[in-house]
């Protein structure tokens, strides 16, 4: 009866006679052709180390249980792996070579697991797993994120490597092959940033949403230039001209937001008016946040591009030196390194420090916002909330206080050592 | 093309092993017992096999950001047993971690109470009049405050990677705290400021490392000593307690704002702290290549403190570095016990 590793190896027999046969076809076309059975003995040799080690791992019911209670036989199965796929790379490249084939349809670039993202992927997803399973729940996020990051940095490495070895480092070549919004993209990843292709979605689920309020204001008569300036506004977001942008639109939010709030006032007292008007200033406090994110993505973008830049001259010019391609992880170090250089430089102003502060303080007030509305909204229902743990906890504190007090003067009037020996004295 | 080939499978072929054999990531394994509690906070003393060389005791008050496991991640590399195998006496404060109900839980309470209460049970426990301290990062702080305060009760303090000096040209964390708006961010996350936000901003004071660390992990998951080793740095990183809200504020304010410690305008329960009482023998123990606590923050020290018996200690490496490490085990650490022992 057939086993499953029995299938398995038919199925590798099948690939490997197909690169045989096509190779002999292709070298049969020119003179000499290969010679008859080549590569047979490595084949041969290689089924038997196979049903071997497979073997000695064929009782477990499926591959994951197999590398975890057999860890041993699966190295010696790999090794086994290792050594055939050396072998076929030498007899691969020592006998095709002579007839003028460089990589008639087979790459050993491409099997040669150069990558990370290979080593993750394509050779072993167990470890992958096994590695994410491992870490913290916070971290196996950041796991996740690098993966993907990576993956896109492999994507365009067949045009990075063609831009170094042409000297192509300019933004005008670069753009041609990495879009600016798939380069944003990138780097948005590296910084935990939402991804920045949606940039033009948030901007018209903003202007949505300001259209709204405005529609509203009109009726009030206050100011009929805003739908304008508005307008004028996101259309110079949607050209790709963004930063002269972000104070005039905090602007317009805040007026907006701070006009619409006296119409609360008319509204009359009350939960429900308390509660929409937090919702109001949720929506608004929200909008001003993606502002000035997107102001920080776009500062962090600006100084990212010359990063890549700078990499591509670099490794351009050892190219030039040593007319040798790099790997992708050199140039990946290099790029990281670079990358790194460029934000801590931006980092270091007292521009972006302004902005960081404010962005924090509008994620803090929004989750602050939320919270009072949930809490709000659950009035009356049995549920402890948060403001009445915190009377808890500032009687708690007062309490603390007064006892710290209490035990301060008492320690003053009696060392602990002096108490200590007192009491041994008392005993004795 | 094809040794790398190799290399690589070789590589999957011990990840593979290593990752099987794993079961647990376990910290923190120095043999302890809890001697003292109140609420949260636990006094732990830390058990030896023989009796110390030093007769003072040695009571190191941790930072509250991230936790003091840090100093005991792996058993080779571990600070406390080496501190223990030099023959010291050790105690840890573990301040636990804060929830909602310690939102109103102040510097004071902290350093006036926590602090001040260990030190005073280990006086007793040990029939002494006074203790050494050793503090480490913001617990470095707290600790030259108490010694300011409370100099009867120190007979040796030693501050490693303790920020003094907060002008903001010391580095990142210190310019962007000035522009923070400390009050914003406490009221928006309802007293309690998660371990998550400080962890955000102190990847960002080296973004690239997150990809440097994934980058390396094929190398790193091919050795189980340093996949283990990695997993357990994650495990440390990852349980960040989060912060009382009012402690939090004060912090920034007072400090990376205002700088008032080295000013000389820091009060501390109704008392100025005044460094300059600080008159014990003093060991401050600074990371060259520290990039949350430069050296730049911490020397100024030196200047500022009364003490005549006082020394600066450089090491060469970062700020983790100084607890987990070959370096930490060879150069600092014994230095350290040394400088105690001399003067117990």
């Amino acid at each position: 009866m057939k086993t499953n590793i029995d299938s398995i190896i038919e199925g590798q027999k099948k690939v490997f006679d197909l690169w045989a046969e096509t190779t002999k076809n292709m070298a049969g076309t020119l003179a000499g052709g290969l010679p008859k059975d080549s590569g047979k003995e490595y084949w041969d040799e290689w089924v038997e180390n196979q049903k071997k080690y497979w073997d000695a791992i064929i009782n477990r019911d499926n591959l994951q249980n197999a590398f975890q209670g057999s860890p041993d036989e699966m190295r010696k199965w790999a090794e086994a792996q290792t050594e055939f796929a050396k072998k076929w790379m030498e007899f691969y490249n020592e006998n095709t070579g002579k007839y003028g084939f460089k990589n008639p349809g087979f790459s050993i670039d491409n099997t040669g697991m150069k990558s990370w993202q290979q080593w993750m992927e394509q050779n072993n997803p167990w470890i992958q797993q096994n590695i994410t399973k491992n870490l913290p729940f916070t971290q196996q996020w950041n796991l996740l994120n690098y993966k993907d990051l990576y993956e896109s940095f492999t994507h365009y490495w067949e045009y990075l490597s063609k831009m170094i070895e042409f000297g192509m480092t300019e933004w005008d070549a670069i753009g041609r092959f990495v879009t600016p919004d798939a380069y944003r993209e990138m780097v948005g990843k590296f910084m935990g940033y939402k991804p920045a292709k949606n940039v033009d979605e948030l901007i018209k689920q903003t202007n949505e949403v300001f259209e709204k309020n405005i529609k509203l204001f009109n009726q009030y008569q206050v100011n009929k230039d805003w739908p304008e300036q508005w307008s004028k506004m996101t259309h110079a977001f949607l050209e790709g001209h963004p930063a002269a942008s972000y104070t005039t639109l905090m602007e317009i939010n805040q007026n907006i937001n701070h006009g619409i709030d006296k119409f609360y006032n008319l509204a009359g007292q009350g939960r429900e008016v308390e509660i929409a008007r937090i919702l109001k200033d949720i929506q608004f406090t929200y909008i001003a946040f993606i502002i000035r994110s997107l102001e920080l993505q776009n500062k962090v973008f600006e100084v990212s591009q010359p990063a890549l830049s700078k990499t591509l001259e670099i490794l351009n010019k050892e190219y030039q030196a040593n007319k040798t391609a790099p790997d992708f992880q050199v140039f990946f170090n290099q790029y990281i390194n670079n990358l790194e250089g460029s934000l801590l430089n931006l980092m270091n102003g007292a521009e972006y420090a302004t902005l960081q502060g404010e962005l924090s303080k509008l994620a803090a007030t929004l989750k602050g916002k939320m919270d009072k509305v949930f809490e709000m909204t659950l009035e009356g229902t049995p549920f402890l909330m948060k403001s009445f743990s915190d009377e808890v906890a500032k009687e708690m504190a007062a309490l603390r206080k007064r006892i710290r007090d209490l035990e301060l003067r008492l320690s003053k009037v009696d060392h602990p050592v002096a108490k200590a020996k007192s009491k041994t004295t008392a005993k004795s | 093309m094809s040794t790398d080939f190799i290399e690589r499978v070789n590589t999957a072929n011990e990840a593979i092993r290593h990752l099987s054999e794993i079961e647990e990531i376990d910290i923190a394994t120095a043999p302890r017992e809890t001697v003292w509690e109140d609420g949260k906070v636990q006094l732990y003393h830390f058990i030896r096999d023989t009796p110390p060389s030093a007769k003072t005791p040695v009571l190191i008050s941790y930072a509250l950001v991230n936790r003091w496991e840090m100093m005991d991640l792996q058993p080779n590399l571990s600070f406390i047993r080496k501190l223990l195998e030099e023959g010291l006496d050790i105690y840890l404060i573990d301040w636990g971690y804060a929830t909602g109900i310690d939102r109103y839980k102040t510097m004071e309470d902290y350093i006036l109470g926590d602090i001040h209460e260990c030190v005073e049970f280990i006086c007793r426990r040990h029939e002494l009049e006074k203790i050494n301290l050793l503090g480490v990062c913001q617990g470095g702080t707290f600790s030259l405050i108490y010694a300011a305060l409370f100099p009867e009760l120190i007979k040796n303090l030693v501050t490693t990677v303790t920020p003094v000096d907060f002008r903001e040209e010391n580095g990142l964390l210190f310019l962007w705290a000035k522009h923070m708006d400390v009050d914003a961010i406490v009221e928006g996350f309802g007293g309690v400021v998660p371990g998550d936000f400080l962890n955000s901003g102190f990847d960002l004071l080296k973004p690239m490392n997150k990809a440097r660390k994934f980058s390396n992990l094929p190398k790193v998951a091919s050795n189980k000593d340093s996949l283990l080793n990695f997993l357990r740095m994650e495990k440390w990183v990852a349980d960040s307690p989060a912060q009382a809200g009012e402690t939090y504020r004060q912090f920034i304010k007072d400090f990376y704002q205002k700088n008032k410690l080295i000013k000389g305008e820091l009060m501390m329960g109704g008392e100025k702290v005044d460094l300059k009482k600080i008159k014990m023998p003093v060991l401050t123990v600074y990371a060259k290549d520290d990039h949350i606590v430069p050296p730049s923050s911490t020397i100024p020290l030196h200047d500022v403190i009364g003490s005549k018996d006082k020394e600066l200690l450089e090491f060469p490496g970062g700020h983790i570095g100084v607890f987990v490490g070959g370096r930490s085990q060879k150069l600092l650490t014994p230095a350290i016990a040394q400088w105690l022992i001399d003067r117990d």
